[in-house]
């Protein structure tokens, strides 16, 4: 075996009868590699040239949060309206729920409020003390433990007491609320809050 | 045996070109709905049928042809003059639709999160009343029938068969943030207002840009 290997090597690569065809095989070789490169970078400047455009100059932006939202097919309506110390919740103009006033604490209607089926919609809570989310139903019927309402940041520390919730985007599907969350080392979180099961689903992608 | 290294040089060469031409002979455009690129899409009505998305059933808009001709023969006349232009935002999620110098509307738009929305300048070519959108594998499927009000754009880096458009979205609420394959997804009030005002003028269920009835310009950003 051995012997049959030195008699390779000298074969192919010690014959120097045969320098000059392994030398034009490597010239050849780094033509083809030298060759590839550049239409590589060809083709990866051509996709720069066509992500590149110009931007427009900028204008103001819809408001992201009001006191009253309609439902992306127009066909519902969330309204807030403060009489002395209580906030009425209506839908359709029709009362569906109160809710005391509480100083310091404003109630706002996000503009993803509706779910995408109508059912349920969500609204903000803004304080110092950080912002709460709630969730209701449209109908104005309570969620399972006669609840008015689902307090999701509430839930949410229960369930992962060293995260802190950013902010509440909108709907995924007709029962999945879309929470981004972060913690003392990690910013980048998103989780889906079941309202059907009250559960919180960890997402392995950030929804910006 | 002497002349083994050249051979071996010309396969070595053969081979890779053979496969440089594979890799490049590719298409060179994405895709919006793997499901049905690259056809050419169609206009599909399925008042009965459900869909799905992100693993859950969504019901989609029932749409009633017959009444909506009527509707839409009533609908007055467009007096702001200026040629129509929309600018869709991926950075703010944003859609902003002009004529001439004034905005027509804007609002909040989802742009690829699965799928680049791939920026450029863009032209509608067709636009249809409902389609049937799907793709995905997994818990990424999804199956969409009666997707409202779409506008499907192109350009020359983007051929017409890659389904790119904007349309309404009835699967979701979450609107100024990406959350599409690849299309622009409006709220259903929004994009009906937006088909209603670009050209091609409507002529019926499925209204094709052609020389006399050109499609409004779309410059994604």
């Amino acid at each position: 075996m051995l012997m049959h290997l030195t008699q390779v090597q000298k074969l192919l690569f010690f014959n120097m009868k045969k320098t000059k065809s392994y030398l034009g095989f490597i010239i050849l070789s780094c033509f083809i590699v030298g060759l590839g490169l550049c239409l590589l970078l060809i083709n990866l400047n051509k996709s720069v040239v066509m992500s590149i455009e110009s931007p427009t100059a900028p204008m103001s932006t819809p408001k992201p949060v009001v006191h009253s939202q309609i439902s992306p097919d127009g066909t519902h309506t969330v309204g807030l309206s403060t009489i002395s110390d209580t906030t009425e919740i209506k839908v359709n103009n029709e009362v569906v729920s109160r809710k005391p006033v509480d100083p310091g604490v404003e109630l706002l209607v996000p503009f993803n409020t509706w779910s995408p089926d109508d059912k349920y919609f969500f609204l903000r809570e803004k304080s110092e003390q950080g912002d709460e989310y709630l969730v209701m139903t449209a109908s104005g019927k309570y969620f399972v433990g006669d609840l008015p309402y689902l307090k999701v940041k509430e839930l949410f520390t229960v369930v992962h007491p060293d995260l802190t919730i950013v902010d509440v985007t909108g709907w995924a599907a007709p029962t999945l609320l879309i929470i981004n969350a972060k913690s003392g080392n990690e910013t980048n979180m998103s989780f889906w809050f079941d309202v059907s099961t009250h559960k919180f689903i960890r997402l392995s992608n950030y929804f910006y | 045996m002497k002349k083994k290294p050249i051979y071996l040089g010309i396969t070595l060469f053969v081979s890779l070109v053979l496969g440089f031409s594979l890799v490049t002979s590719r298409p060179t455009f994405e895709c919006a709905n793997t499901g049905s690129c690259p056809s050419v899409p169609t206009l599909s009505i399925e008042n009965n049928a459900s869909g799905v998305f992100q693993n859950q059933i969504v019901k989609p808009p029932v749409i009633d042809l017959a009444a909506e001709t009527l509707a839409n023969n009533v609908l007055g006349e467009d007096t702001a003059q200026g040629e129509k232009h929309i600018y869709v935002d991926l950075k703010n999620q944003t859609l902003r639709a002009y004529e001439g110098d004034a905005l027509f509307m804007e609002a909040f738009v989802s742009t690829g999160k699965w799928g680049r929305t791939p920026p450029g300048e863009y032209t509608i070519w067709v636009k249809m009343r409902a389609t049937k959108m799907s793709g995905g594998s997994g818990a990424d499927y999804y199956y969409l029938p009666n997707v409202p009000y779409v506008m499907f754009f192109y350009n020359s880096k983007v051929p017409k068969g890659s389904g790119y458009s904007l349309h309404g979205a009835y699967w979701h609420n979450n609107f100024g943030h990406v959350m599409s394959h690849g299309c622009v997804n409006m709220r259903q009030i929004d994009a009906e207002k937006i088909y209603n005002w670009v050209t091609p003028t409507t002529m019926g269920a499925i209204t094709h840009a052609d020389a006399s009835n050109t499609g409004t310009k779309i410059t994604i950003f």
